[in-house]
């Protein structure tokens, strides 16, 4: 463990040498700190909507405000937290390690994509006071070009937060291509690289549209481009059509990764090679790809033409094929493995779990007639919390409790941890699950009223977000005692085969003392003198 | 990846480079010209023929495609697919919006009730 | 001309094995960078196209509006000066320094004429009232004639901006010609602006017949 620069946690020390720095592994921290910090605001929006909701009638906030909630949590959440999430946090700091790569390709680039990042979330905050956005994070005109509220500037921050992820995309799919050690070939990748890597193809090909469409809205409602105005024989749906053509492969972006930290996890705490390797590495690439064909099934119930609708709704179903590639793959990874129950293949379990409901419910939305009848339900609102936070956001915390040790170089608190993944997993499932039930009784999403019936089941709902912030009160505290009383960890606490555990804890400010030469694949665990 | 310098990257001979302009200044006077003659429904499909050759003229010599790796072939060609899967599926939806599934609109005589789009109002007078 | 010696010379950066390997990833990274401009040029052609799908003829009309001797002089502009790009790299492998340097303030003067045309074009426009639907006080027959020059506007504009773009870096690039810093084992940010310069050509050869030859 000799550490020729130091560990890059002090090396050098001071916070300008933060601020400048282009290690890959400090910028993945900051991320994290912004992206915890969004999470948190996107958290406490939605609290207060629950609150609101937890009686029929005004209770806290006019139906304005109301809406202005909804949109600033749905804004946050994805455009500030869940797109950054994995990526850019954990992507950005162990991407390079797991290649065993001393950086990414662009390391000027990266801290680049850092501070648009920060220069886009201002642009998303500064818009909460100019009048927040009522709109709902989708800016369906005409709506939104006819609101008083501050549609540009919200717009304007996520055009230029798109900046950042195309940035970062860039970047990872060269580090990919061009970066990989000795050795290191294609299919002897840790599956977490792979699934980063399709999450940039699909982060350089979908977000630029995403741009050039918060770009014509930006125009529309100030000099007008009359493409999405009806009175000028413009089209709203087109609208729909351009923002999802982004915005459906983007939730790949968030999952993506997800399925990534899932492969490591796996083979990790069962000490098992993954089944099917390059079944899983190639189902990532196939989401990608398919991840481009399905943005109609949004637009269902919008005006978009019947014919259109069919053929949207027969080619989503097609994502539950490489989907359910993964998930049977990772059972079958879990067969005869010597499982140890450790937190963060509780948070894999969890993810199975979530997921697959996310997933099924998918299946039920892409069904045409079933859409038709769901849509605009908080059915629909389970669904996607299921998977974005059942499956993204739960698969985040796995990987953050799993590298954790690697980063910081301190453990955490095993039973707290523990304690934490049930208070979540609990009360994720009060909040959401109930929804699923007032989505099938006909509950519209994105009303702050509703009918007296509803009521015990919405009274539920808000009652498992606070066992839900309650778990992540908890983990808050037991990661910052871990932060200065945590136990140091050593190099390799989990008895991992992946390059991050090979080297230092934390790393060396270059990653490696000596470039590891590999000559194994990621995952042969039981095999004598396995890797480097 | 080799050890070598730069000095071993390819030059392309300026032959290449000048051919290419000469084609170039070529193809634009001849669209323009080929402009000016009416040829109904296909003004269109020859005018974007003309500038995919020219298009095809600059990525492979200008910026060196002929001379690139497999991949930056894949990585452009792709980008194209994923423009036209854009364009596809959009006239999917738009070129098909009067329609009603025929099984439906003839025994109840249904018509679409979305307005095809192009029956928008005036502009004229809306300013 | 002269000799390599006189050149500054190249570091490698740290991360790097070789100058090889530098050099590709930079490669790598500027394609996979102008894929994404594609993309992001792409919704506004699919908007062209759906447009003048539904009205051919408000696009006829307006494309009368236009001036093809302008866009074609123009698009000659663009052409000559992507020439002289690849002449200004093409001088910084064989290190003849100089020749670099012309090629490149060559390609300067033929952007900003492109430029200078479309600013003409622009203040026509803007006389006439010929402008995106909000500012639209033009005459047509076409109710929808506004649509087509909110889309002329957001995607010339667009370019243009490109361009613009392009006459810094070319500007930064001849900066650093005259420090003699290019030369044949270091010309990464010629090749890179290169292509950046190639693909705004790329967009305009389409964007010329798209607007100012509807036949």
């Amino acid at each position: 463990m000799s550490n020729e620069h130091g560990n890059y946690l002090t090396n050098p020390k001071g916070i300008w040498s933060w601020l400048t720095t282009v290690d890959h592994k400090r910028i993945g921290l900051m991320y994290l700190l912004f992206v915890a910090i969004s999470f948190a605001l996107g958290g406490i929006f939605a609290m207060l909507l629950r609150l609101e909701l937890f009686f029929p009638g005004q209770q806290f906030f006019t139906a304005k405000e109301y809406n202005q909630l909804f949109t600033l949590h749905g804004a946050v959440m994805v455009f500030l937290f869940i797109i950054p999430s994995i990526p850019a946090t954990l992507g950005n700091f162990f991407l390079p390690i797991m290649i065993g790569a001393k950086d990414v390709a662009f390391p000027k680039l990266n801290l680049a994509s850092l501070y648009i990042y920060v220069f886009g979330a201002i642009f998303c905050l500064a818009s909460i006071f100019l009048g927040a956005v009522d709109t709902g994070w989708t800016f369906y005109t005409p709506y939104s070009t006819t609101t008083d509220t501050s549609v540009v500037t919200m717009t304007m921050g996520a055009f230029i937060l798109g900046f950042s992820s195309i940035l970062t995309g860039v970047n990872f799919i060269v580090t990919i291509h061009k970066m990989r050690t000795k050795g290191m070939g294609w299919f002897r990748m840790p599956l977490f690289v792979w699934s980063l890597y399709a999450t940039a193809v699909i982060q350089v090909l979908a977000t630029p549209v995403l741009g050039i469409t918060l770009f014509l809205l930006i125009l529309e409602t100030t000099v007008g481009v009359g493409i999405f105005d009806p009175v000028l024989g413009g089209d709203p749906v087109l609208f729909q059509h351009f923002f999802w053509f982004y915005s459906h492969p983007a939730v790949y972006i968030m999952i993506l990764p997800a399925m990534g930290i899932m492969s490591e996890l796996v083979t990790t705490f069962c000490k098992r090679n993954i089944f099917g390797y390059r079944f899983v590495a190639y189902s990532s690439i196939a989401i990608a790809i398919i991840a481009f064909l399905v943005w109609g099934h949004h637009l269902f119930v919008s005006g978009q033409s019947d014919y259109a609708a069919m053929i949207f709704s027969l080619l989503t179903f097609l994502v539950g094929i490489p989907s359910g590639i993964k998930v049977f793959n990772w059972m079958a990874t879990m067969y005869q493995g010597s499982i140890e129950l450790k937190t963060p293949f509780l948070y894999f379990l969890s993810f199975i779990f979530l997921f697959s409901i996310g997933g099924f419910t998918g299946i039920m939305l892409a069904s045409l007639s079933l859409d038709v009848y769901f849509h605009d339900t908080y059915f629909v609102v389970a669904h996607f919390h299921y998977v974005m936070m059942g499956g993204t956001v739960i698969a985040f915390l796995g990987g953050l409790h799993y590298w954790w040790p690697k980063m910081f170089g301190k453990m955490y608190s095993e039973f707290w941890a523990r304690i934490a993944c049930l208070f979540i997993f609990v009360g994720f499932n009060m909040v959401f699950f109930t929804q699923f039930l007032l989505g099938a009784k006909g509950m519209p999403r994105r009303y702050y009223n509703y009918l007296d019936q509803f009521q015990p089941l919405h009274a539920f709902s808000t009652v498992g977000t606070w066992v839900l912030g309650a778990g992540f009160f908890i983990m808050l505290f037991y990661m910052l005692h871990s932060l200065f009383r945590g136990q140091r960890a050593p190099q390799n606490p989990w008895g991992g085969l992946t390059l991050e555990w090979q080297t230092s804890t934390p790393p060396s400010v270059h990653n490696f003392d000596e470039t590891p030469i590999v000559t194994g694949g990621p995952y042969d665990y039981g095999k004598e003198d396995a890797h480097v | 990846m080799s050890q070598q310098g730069q000095h071993s990257h390819f030059i392309v001979p300026v032959k290449y480079y000048l051919r290419t302009f000469i084609a170039l200044l070529f193809l634009t006077v001849l669209t323009v010209v080929i402009a000016q003659f009416n040829f109904g429904a296909l003004n269109l499909p020859i005018a974007m023929l003309v500038a995919l050759v020219k298009a095809s003229l600059v990525l492979m010599i200008f910026m060196g495609m002929r001379w690139e790796k497999g991949f930056t072939f894949v990585l452009f060609i792709s980008s194209i697919l994923f423009f036209g899967i854009f364009i596809a599926l959009i006239f999917a939806d738009i070129d098909t919006r009067k329609q009603t599934d025929p099984l439906e609109a003839k025994p109840f005589g249904l018509v679409s009730p979305v307005r095809p789009i192009s029956s928008g109002n005036g502009a004229s007078e809306h300013h | 001309m002269s000799s390599s010696t006189e050149f500054v010379k190249h570091e490698v950066a740290h991360h790097f094995v070789d100058a090889e390997q530098e050099f590709d990833s930079a490669k790598l990274g500027m394609w996979t960078f102008l894929v994404q401009e594609l993309l992001f040029f792409s919704a506004l052609f699919v908007a062209y196209a759906i447009f003048r799908f539904l009205y051919p003829e408000m696009f006829f009309e307006a494309h009368k509006h236009l001036s093809w001797v302008m866009g074609g002089i123009n698009t000659l502009f663009l052409i000559t000066s992507s020439f002289t790009m690849v002449m200004a790299v093409r001088c910084a492998q064989t290190n003849q320094n100089r020749l670099t340097i012309i090629n490149l303030i060559l390609t300067l003067i033929f952007a900003c004429m492109f430029l200078v045309i479309k600013y003409f074009e622009y203040s026509e426009k803007f006389h006439h009232g010929l402008l995106p639907p909000a500012l639209f006080t033009g005459e047509g027959v076409a109710p929808q004639l506004p649509i087509f020059f909110g889309l002329y506007f957001a995607m010339t504009g667009l370019h243009g901006l490109h361009v613009l773009i392009g006459i810094g870096l070319i500007l930064w690039l001849i900066f650093r010609s005259v420090r003699r810093e290019f030369h044949a084992d270091y010309y990464t940010p010629l090749e890179m602006v290169g292509l950046y310069w190639h693909f705004v050509d790329l967009v305009w050869i389409f964007l010329f017949p798209l607007f100012y030859l509807i036949g």
